[in-house]
């Protein structure tokens, strides 16, 4: 029954995300996208791994997709556009490319999966064996104690990232001021 | 009933299995159920109070003061043509009504309209139904079942996360219909409720830090005790915030930018008729309920009553009844009463507020809102850190939820006093300034 569950979830994961590339239209393709975000999601469902699990569509099929969905319709990509030059062989550069990013994945799962090369989840595991507490409580715990520094580290760097946006988006006219388009603002 | 389940169990691995198996799809049937015989009444009650607002009788037709026409409506509505215009994007032109529907029912699945069937009482019960103690029971291989379709351990991470996952059936609607209204409406949306999410996660926060825990049981759990012990008393801010965020997140006035008939013409659902119409409509209504739900489990104790009951001398006395009483309560008398406070609410904010312009709507969302939630998660984040510190026994005290509410309340106040008072000296320099022009611009000589 599980395995019968697994092996359909794992088809339609691999249907949508072959969806993904084959569709012409990019909506399409998007939305695609978007189920293969949920069967990946669903998929750590039935590894019991709520928590990544719902991470995943808050993040990914929420959050992410939403922006993407958001610009290519504002796009409104119909026509494909001409290629350049450098991008002309793009296919083959790709084929290649994803042929090898197929066996450095296949190797890193092979690697992790067998030793305790990832500390952290060897570390998460070894909790929660020992305590019996909710994954999110052992999971938060590692966070701000063993993994203080990279996670703060990581929120340093979506703090730059968000910053960066601010300061592309802001426009300029053509002596260098600031556009200011909120009146009130202005009068306040 | 034993001889049922061991007959179903040959089939599903064991007379355990089986009973999981039918209380589940007895649940979903009954809450799912409820909820869907509930829509049509919301719409009647709703056109009833807009009617009584606007001072005229409504519809008064069809049944006892009109009770049954949102049952007709359904059926007329059923029996429409279906029209599907030339030139929309025919899959995802259909995909996108499911996508309103399909999310708005999973979201129900976690609500929990009623305490868990545990100890004596879950004993009691396998009596009453001749169930082996040895699969239902305290001992026994079962030994709670909740009164929630589904129990995960991340319940509020999975109502975010199908809230997320909502946006994308206005979205596609709007694209798909192959008008300019349409697309107009299906961007407002989408960027509207991406907006309000982070407002209503971070309202969530506050609440999951009280609780220490994601579990929607735990939550009700850490307010009981009275009404003096629910959320709403540790988080009125908060509350205040999730009551707003849960109208833009419906799509609801004075946030209805998506639909905005008087502009966009109904916006994404222009181009929808009959039931592909009515999906939309009813995926509103499942929606409201749902949040209004949510509202209800995080901030006002869910099924828990106002005052706490002597259910344990209650229980002594009556027996089975006292019992049957102390589980039916809730799903039946209490959460309805809760839920259809805040439909009303709904409903009356229809009636008497405007809609909102596109910029105010994302001054208030990005420049309001935001900063509030986040100023009160820290307060919230400081009081449970403090008495964590102090008391040491991982629970939040009366004391402490009672000085966070008044410490972000008071904050909240002030900021909006001093928000407002400079409007208004903002508002008198520009009639000053307005008046001072006027006089100048007479004279063309002067002015220049």
């Amino acid at each position: 029954m599980f395995l019968l569950i697994y092996s359909l979830l794992f088809a339609l994961t691999v249907i949508f995300a072959l969806g993904v590339l084959l569709f012409e239209n990019t909506v399409k393709s998007a939305v695609s996208l978007i189920f293969t975000m949920l069967c990946i999601a669903a998929n750590y469902l039935l590894m019991r791994q709520e928590f990544v699990a719902f991470i995943q569509i808050i993040v990914y099929a929420g959050a992410i997709m939403v922006v993407f969905l958001f610009v290519i319709m504002l796009l409104n990509l119909r026509e494909p556009e001409r290629t350049p030059w450098y991008l002309r062989n793009m296919r083959y550069w790709a084929g290649a490319l994803a042929f090898l990013f197929f066996f450095v994945l296949a190797w890193a799962i092979q690697v992790f999966a067998v030793s305790d090369v990832a500390p952290g989840a060897a570390a998460l595991e070894e909790l929660r064996r020992e305590s019996g507490q909710a994954e999110v409580t052992q999971l938060a715990t590692l966070m701000v104690t063993q993994y203080v520094v990279p996670f703060l580290l990581t929120s340093v760097l979506l703090l730059v990232a968000v910053i960066g946006a601010i300061v592309m988006a802001r426009r300029k006219d053509e002596d260098g001021h600031e556009i200011v388009l909120d009146e009130e603002e202005e009068d306040a | 009933m034993q001889p049922f389940f061991d007959f179903l169990g040959q089939f599903t691995g064991g007379a355990a299995n089986a009973f999981v198996i039918v209380t589940s799809v007895l649940k979903i049937a009954l809450i799912l159920g409820g909820v869907l015989q509930v829509v049509p009444f919301i719409i009647v009650f709703e056109r009833k109070i807009i009617s009584w607002v606007q001072d005229r009788p409504g519809p008064n037709r069809v049944g006892p003061f009109g009770l049954l026409q949102g049952i007709v409506d359904g059926v007329k509505l059923f029996f429409k043509e279906e029209i599907m215009p030339r030139g929309v994007d025919k899959g995802l032109f259909l995909l996108a009504p499911c996508l309103v529907v399909i999310p708005a029912f999973l979201a129900i699945c976690i609500v929990p309209v009623g305490p868990i069937i545990q100890g004596e009482h879950l004993d009691a019960y396998a009596g009453f139904f001749g169930l082996d103690p040895g699969m239902v029971g305290t001992n026994g291989e079962i030994s709670h079942v909740a009164m929630a379709i589904s129990n995960p351990n991340i319940g509020i991470l999975y109502l975010l996360a199908i809230t997320s996952v909502g946006v994308y059936g206005i979205t596609i609607a709007g694209w798909s219909s192959n008008n300019k209204w349409s697309l107009i409406g299906g961007i407002r949306a989408s960027a509207q409720m991406i907006s309000y999410e982070i407002t209503l996660s971070l309202a969530v926060i506050g609440v999951v830090l009280l609780a220490g825990s994601l579990n929607l049981y735990d939550i009700i759990d850490s307010q009981r005790g009275g009404f003096w012990h629910w959320n709403v008393i540790a988080q009125p801010v908060a509350i205040l915030l999730f009551v707003v965020a849960m109208f833009a997140e419906t799509n609801r006035l004075p946030f209805d930018l998506a639909e905005a008939e008087a502009e966009l013409t109904g916006g994404f659902h222009t181009e929808y008729s009959s039931m592909r119409f009515a999906l939309f409509f009813m995926g509103e209504y499942v929606n409201m309920v749902i949040v209004s739900a949510a509202c209800v489990t995080l901030f006002l104790g869910g099924f828990l009553g106002p005052v706490p009951l002597p259910w344990d001398a209650l229980i002594e006395q009556f027996g089975l009844a006292a019992i049957l009483a102390f589980y039916l309560v809730g799903p039946m008398v209490i959460l309805p009463a809760k839920i259809g406070f805040f439909i009303f609410l709904f409903i009356f904010a229809r009636a008497t507020l405007p809609r909102l312009r596109y910029d105010q709507l994302m001054t208030l969302g990005w420049k309001y809102m935001l900063p509030i939630g986040i100023i009160n998660l820290i307060v919230t984040a400081c009081g449970v850190a403090i008495d964590m510190a102090i008391t040491q026994d991982g629970q939040v005290g009366w004391v402490t939820k009672v000085s966070i509410g008044v410490v972000t309340l008071a904050m909240f106040l002030g900021w909006e006093l001093l928000i407002f008072s400079r409007n208004r000296r903002a508002q008198l320099a520009r009639e000053y300034r307005n008046l001072f022009r006027k006089e100048s611009s007479s004279d063309p000589a002067l002015a220049s």
